[in-house]
This record gives C-alpha cells, structure tokens and sequence, in this order.
C-alpha cells in the first residue's frame, strides 16, 4: 500500500506540470491585457508598456513560461497582477472559505443522499421510491441559482433566520461561521445530493438482487441488519467514487454558490481572476486544483482498499 | 366635558406640532456606528494615483485628498489648498497651501509632500500625461506652504485636472511616495492621507474597512458638493465586496448592509415603494457610445459613419437598453446637462433618424453589404442591449452588422488594434473634473478609433492652451459641432446609476461619485 501511495505520489508531478503548462498557454494566449485592466481602459499608453515590463509580459512567450516554471519547482508561484501580493497568500486567503464550505455541503449532500438512495432502493417501486426519484431529478434539474436566490428569500428576507451572504472566519466564532455557511453549503450539498442518491440506489439494486443477500433474508436475519451489514457495505464501492468526484468538484470552489453568497472562495476567485487576466493567479489556483483532484482520487482509492478487502495494491 | 375637549384638543395640537416639527428640521446627525457598503467588485488597487478605476476612487477619496474639488454646481473650489494665483501670461501656477493639516501618521502636510505627489501623479494621471506633463517646466516649493507649478505654455486645464475625482492627485506623504516612484503602493501601512478616513484592513475580495481619522482638519464653513466641511461621523466604514446584484439588493432589505451600488434599473419598480428601502438616483452617471475606427476599413469614409448615425433612433435604443424613464434621457450633448460645458450647439444629426438618408449615404460611399464588426461585451447593459438594438436599426438602412460579443477584456485588447473591428462599443463615466479636451474619444489622436483632423487638432490645442473660460467654451461649442458633422462615435444618449440605502442611513447625496462623509447612522 505504501509502495502504491508513492508510486502515485510521484506520477502526481507530471500531471500538475502538463495541467499548469496547459493552463499557461491557454490563459496566455486568450486576449485581453492585464496591464491595461489594472491602470483602466484610458491609461496612457507609456504607462501600460511600463507595467508590462514590470509584469515581464513583453518577455517572449517562452521566456515567460521557463521563468514561470523554474519558479515552480521551487514552490513559488509568483505574486498576484491585480492584487499585488503573493499568490499563495492569496489562495490562502480564500482557500479556508472553500474548504469549510466543501465540508459542509458534502455532509449535507450525503446525509441527504446516502439514505435517501438506500431508502429508495430497498423500497423499490414503492411511492418513496418515486419520492426520491422525483426529489433526484428535481435535485438534477434545479440551477443552483434558482435554488439559492429562493432559500435566500425565505430563509433571510423573509424569515430574517439567517445572514444573506458573506463569510465570517471560524476564529470569530464557529457558530457563526456555520451561520452565514449553512444556505450556501445547502444549496451545493442539496443539487449534489440528488447524484449521490441515484448512484446509491444503482449500487445498492445490483446488490440487493445478489444470492447471498437472498439467504441472508432466508436464514431470518433482520431486515434491517441485511440491508445495512450486508448489503450497503458491498455498495460502497461506487458510493465513494461518486462522494469523492463531487468532494473534489466542490474543492475546485463553486462559482455560483460563492457569488451569490459572497463566500470569498476559490471558485470566485478562479472567476474574478480570469475577468482580470491576472494570469499568476489563475495559474496558481488551476495547479492548486488539479492537485486537489489527484490527492483526492488518491483517497478515494485508499479508501477503497479500506471498505473492500479484496482490493489490494 | 369641556376639560375633555380640551385635552382632545391639547394633544392634537401636540401631535400636528410634532408632526410638523419632523418636517421641517431632519434629525440631526449622530456620530457612532459602522456604514457598511456592497460593492459589486474588488478596486484593482487602493493607491489613487495608480488607476482610473471608479471603485478606487470611492473608496480611496476618503483617505486621500486634493488640493482642488469641485461644489455642488461642479465649480472648481480649493481643498487642501487655500486658493492659487496665475501669473506668467498663465505659465505660472502658485498654490498657497493650508495650515496645520495633518496626515494619517500625525505629521502636518508640507508643500514638500505636495510636490513630491504631484510629480508622481503627473507621470501616471490619464489627465496629465496627454495634455499638460510634457509643458511642466517644475513644480517646486517656495517655503512651507507654497507650491509653484511653471509651465513652457500656457493650460487652461491644469487646475481642473488636479480636482478631477478619478485619479485623483491625492497628496500623500513625501517619503512615501519618493520611495514607491512610480510603482503601485499596496502595503495599508504606507497608503497614508489627509482625509477624514484611515485604512484599517484590506482583504482582497471581501472587504475593505476604513476608520474616523481623529486628527482631521476639517475646512470651516458647511458641506459643498464633493468639498467644504467633511465629517465622519461613523467611527468605520466598511466596504464588503458583493459581485452578485441580488444579494446586494436583499442585504440592503435584511439590513446586512446600508448601501449598495450598481442595482439594475429594472429593479427600481420593485424597490421604489419598498418601505425596508430607499432608492438614489445617482444623476448623471455615464453615456454609452460606439466608436467607430476611423485608421482601417470601412468607416474610414465619413459617408458611412453619417449613414450610421442617421439610421438610428436614440429613443428606442436608450428606452430598450435602461427601461424605466427616470434612469436615463435622450440628450446628444457631449459634456452633461449638469457640467458648465453643457451646450446643444450641433445637436442637427443627433437622433434625426432618416433611413432613406442613410441609404443614400451608403450607397454614395460605395458601400455592397460588406460586415460590419461590432465589438462589444455582454458584461454591461450599456455596452450590449444599444449595440442589439442598434443593429437591427442599421439592418433596415442596409447595414450587415456581424455583432461579436466578447468579454470585456477582449473588448480592450481588440480595440486598441485597426485590423479586428469597424465599431466598438464603450461607456464615457461622467467626471466633473473633465474637461472637455481630456475625453479620450474627442480628443486623442491614439485613442481606439484614431481621431484626427486638421481642423480638430487645431481647436483641441486652442482649447487646452486658452485661460478664459468664456472663450474656452466657444471653441468647446465648435468641437461640438464638428463631432456631430464628422462622427467619430455615436453617444446614444446620458444614463444614470441607481443606488439603494437602508432609511437609517441619513445625509446621503445623489452624485455620481459616491462618498460617504457627512453620512450616519441610525437604527
């Protein structure tokens, strides 16, 4: 298993490599002049080729991406066009908002999605059945914004129970963090829960039509006991797959639900950032995602290993 | 009985009192309190020098401070200075300064950080560079409080360019600014000004908080226009950036925020009779415009641009694109209704749609239904509903406009380059400071959209280099009718922004450049 983790660990590099280089040439190569956003759409001419230089962006494109690259061998993603400051202490900034509010959404989407799909499948054909089904495909078909922008209505303009929008950091509270958390996490963990619910209720029917979960019902055990020891376990499988595919999506920040909210995460970040052509920073963030992406894939299959013990690496 | 009558009596007697009582005077102010204000995106930085950028001037203009503003008729008043004296057949500028005003570090002001501000401001400012930088002989000191600007020729924009808001020539420490030369200045602690707010915190995309600057040097006398007698009366200011319009609005309702700016104008029927909120006009705000390239292509030939102006109905294009009457009017005046330059001198060929003109004119110019590239961005209103209205408008004169929406940071990069577009959409933000020869689309021959005539050159230079103010304006009114005869651009008309407050929130104004001194509080 460890010899497994390095080996992926190590082929992890390539890939950030040809994602951030990907990335480079792509943002790069899109129109728009960073140095004429920052000084405003009038800015004398002299002081945009001034900025430029400054910036290293009247280098050629190649000089750029060596120099982009021997910096990020050595862990330095360069300072943020727009912001002026370090691109890590940037994506720090908003990476605790995103990461919070990724944690949250996900127990949401699984503490509605999990038993929902198991419910669902174990009463096949029942009228909870077709509940859930109809409440997954709502979940499906809903835009995020839609939903936001009603439970944002009821929630806080009418019933003025919770904040509108932003984000209070945990160190002032972490009851109020979970305050002004709660309508965006929902939002997310709601639209993503109608997957988790399908694909539970997919795994879980293949399982419960197996033989051994036929005797197990035959020799008398509690139905309860089969579905939930017997059954649920051996449907895990695509179950985490499916977590770990919305948990890495999640981390990648969420645009719709950060704007509306004004939770200052990465997803906004990502978004601002591209508006602004403020290309170290977009580099950065696209790195720092695909990397989340990697180590949770790499998680996920851990776990695996974890709930299955005949996988083996 | 009668005793009842009379206490019946007595008490609506009381009640009318009070009742007119509250009419007549407004509560006065209370100091105390934070005013939180939504943004709708991040200033691209706090050093006022370094942008033109309108979210940087809003929230900067209240730590940083210039010599000279503008009262509440946009007329040139001193700020930081006591007032100033031509001399040299206008090639000599002196600036008397006023006493004991101190910055945000305790240390009084000097004709020395005046200078060194100036010099700076000078090698960034969009309103200097162009027009006046290359004729500063020196600025200098003589003495503590006397700051001497000498030109090689006479400007008669100098003094308004250094009370212009955007950019504004803030005057900022002397070591602080020799020490950023032209670099932008982003540590909080060296973004040091006289004004009447200190900064306190930064964090980019979410929010910036300001604080009351105990030791400010208030001018005497009352408020006036963007100048006079500033007050905090809040002991902080916040500004919580807040990208989506909704949640602006619905923070605005809950209380979450005081105030909020950009809201759509199709929001207003909403809000007006809301009583959880109040809504501001903020008059005039902008005028949306397409200009066409005049270096390439097409509309080289004045015909096609005439024929382009004479197919389009303003009405229905500024109807279309800001609905409600009261956000926009239909005015083809190059500066405001409000601004001193205001003139309707050429106005003819403004809004006088003629589709059987604009045929002939086509036809004349040779033209057989080549594309048209218009180049605009659905980030704003006033950049994409004219230019979609506008386009079936020019489809009916035999117009083919091939309509490319964009991203706004396309929109900037293709336009500064003659091969990529015919037309380009735009948006000139009102500025009182602007005086009519620092409208880039008038007057700057390297401007997207290259304007450059003998005849315009020669009334541009008159008019930078003419003192008097009357006959300033006469040239002014032929550079008017000069636009309107060659076309250079279109402006299809004026239109405004609407803000929205919480009722608590009193000594609100409704200009176009938000400041929130001389505003407070109340639950």
């Amino acid at each position: 298993m460890q010899a497994y983790i390095a080996r992926r660990l190590v082929t992890t590099v390539p890939i950030v490599a040809l994602v951030g280089t990907v990335v480079f040439l792509l943002v790069h190569l899109t129109p728009g002049d960073p140095a004429v956003i920052m000084l405003g759409p009038d800015a004398p001419a002299e002081a945009v080729v001034r900025l430029r230089h400054d910036l290293g962006l009247d280098q050629p494109l190649a000089a750029q991406w060596l120099h982009w690259f021997r910096r990020i061998i050595t862990g330095d993603l360069g300072r943020s066009i727009f912001f002026g400051l370090p691109v890590t202490a940037v994506i720090r900034q908003h990476l605790v908002p995103t990461v919070l509010l990724s944690l949250l959404a996900i127990l949401f989407a699984v503490g509605i999605g999990l038993p929902a799909g198991i419910v669902s499948a174990v009463r096949r054909g029942s009228a909870l059945d077709q509940a859930v089904t109809l409440v997954a495909f709502l979940g499906v078909s809903v835009p995020e914004f839609w939903l936001a922008l009603n439970l944002v209505l009821l929630f806080a303009v009418r019933l003025a129970l919770l904040p509108v929008a932003g984000y209070v950091p945990p160190t002032q509270g972490l009851g109020t963090t979970l305050r002004y958390l709660l309508l965006p996490a929902f939002t997310m963990g709601f639209v993503q829960s109608a997957l988790i619910a399908r694909m539970t209720r997919a795994a879980m029917l293949e399982v419960v039509a197996q033989d051994y979960i036929r005797t197990a019902h035959a020799k008398g055990l509690a139905f309860r006991q089969v579905t939930l020891r017997h059954a649920f376990p051996n449907a895990l499988i695509a179950v985490v797959t499916v977590v770990g595919i919305v948990f890495s999506v999640m981390m990648g920040g969420n645009v719709v639900a950060e704007t509306i909210f004004t939770i200052p995460g990465i997803g906004q970040l990502l978004m601002s950032s591209v508006l602004r052509r403020d290309y170290p920073l977009i580099q950065g963030i696209v790195l720092l995602v695909a990397l989340a992406y990697v180590l949770i894939n790499l998680l996920v299959d851990v776990v695996y290993a974890l709930v299955d013990p005949r996988i083996r690496y | 009985m009668r005793y009842r009558r009379l206490c019946v009596m007595s008490v609506l007697a009381a009640l009318l009192a009070a009742t007119l009582g509250g009419w007549a005077q407004a509560a006065p102010p209370v100091r105390g309190g934070t005013l939180t204000v939504a943004l709708s995106a991040d200033p691209p930085a706090l050093d006022i020098h370094s942008t033109t950028a309108y979210l940087t001037e809003i929230v900067s203009w209240h730590v940083f401070e210039p010599l000279f503003t503008y009262d509440r008729n946009f007329r040139i008043i001193p700020m930081l200075a006591e007032g100033y004296t031509v001399g040299q057949g206008g090639r000599e500028y002196t600036i008397t300064l006023r006493s004991g005003v101190r910055f945000h570090n305790g240390k009084e002001m000097t004709a020395q950080d005046v200078v060194a501000s100036l010099q700076r401001w000078m090698k960034l400012a969009v309103v200097a560079v162009p027009f006046f930088r290359d004729d500063v002989e020196a600025v200098e000191a003589r003495g503590p409080r006397t700051v001497v600007v000498r030109l090689r020729q006479p400007s008669g924009i100098l003094i308004a360019a250094l009370a212009q808001p955007i950019q504004l020539a803030g005057i900022y420490p002397e070591a602080v600014v020799t020490a950023a030369g032209t670099n932008r200045i982003t540590q909080l602690s060296e973004l040091i000004g006289t004004g009447p707010f200190r900064f306190v915190r930064w964090q980019p995309g979410q929010v910036i908080e300001l604080e009351r600057f105990e030791g400010y040097a208030a001018r005497p006398g009352g408020p006036d226009g963007y100048g006079g007698q500033k007050v905090a009366y809040v002991d902080r200011l916040r500004f919580v950036i807040v990208p989506d319009v909704q949640t602006r609005i619905n923070g605005v309702l809950t209380g979450q925020y005081d105030y909020a700016e950009s809201i759509t104008a199709d929001a207003y029927a909403d809000l007006r009779n809301n009583p959880r909120v109040r809504t501001l006009i903020l008059k005039p705000y902008g005028q949306p415009m397409a200009v066409f390239n005049k270096r390439k292509g097409l509309f080289t030939d004045r015909r096609m641009r005439q024929a382009f102006l004479a197919a389009l109905d303003m009405s229905k294009i500024m109807a279309g694109t800001f609905g409600n009457p009261l956000m926009f009017r239909v005015d083809g005046s190059l500066m405001f209704r409000e601004s001193p330059w205001y003139s309707r001198a050429g106005l003819g060929p403004y809004n006088a749609r003629n589709v059987a003109e604009a045929r002939r004119l086509l036809a004349e110019a040779g033209y057989r239904g080549q594309p048209v590239r218009w180049i605009t961005s659905a980030a704003f209103d006033w950049a994409y509903k004219p230019a979609l209205i506008a386009s079936q408008q020019l489809a009916e004169a035999g117009f083919t406009i091939d309509l490319q929406v964009l991203d706004w940071a396309t929109v900037l990069s293709r336009r500064a380059n003659p091969d990529l577009y015919e037309v380009f959409s735009t948006s000139f933000i009102f500025s009182p400071g602007i005086d009519p020869p620092i409208q880039p689309v008038i007057i700057s021959p390297t401007w997207p959209g290259w304007w450059t005539t003998e005849e315009k050159d020669r009334l541009i230079g008159r008019l930078i280099r003419e003192p008097d103010i009357q006959a300033r304006k006469q040239i002014w009114e032929q550079v008017q009718r000069l636009y309107w005869e060659d076309v250079p651009g279109i402006k299809f008309g004026d239109f405004f922004n609407l803000a929205i407050a919480r009722p608590g929130v009193q000594g609100l104004s409704t200009r176009p450049d938000l400041f929130f001194w001389n505003v407070w509080v109340t639950p």
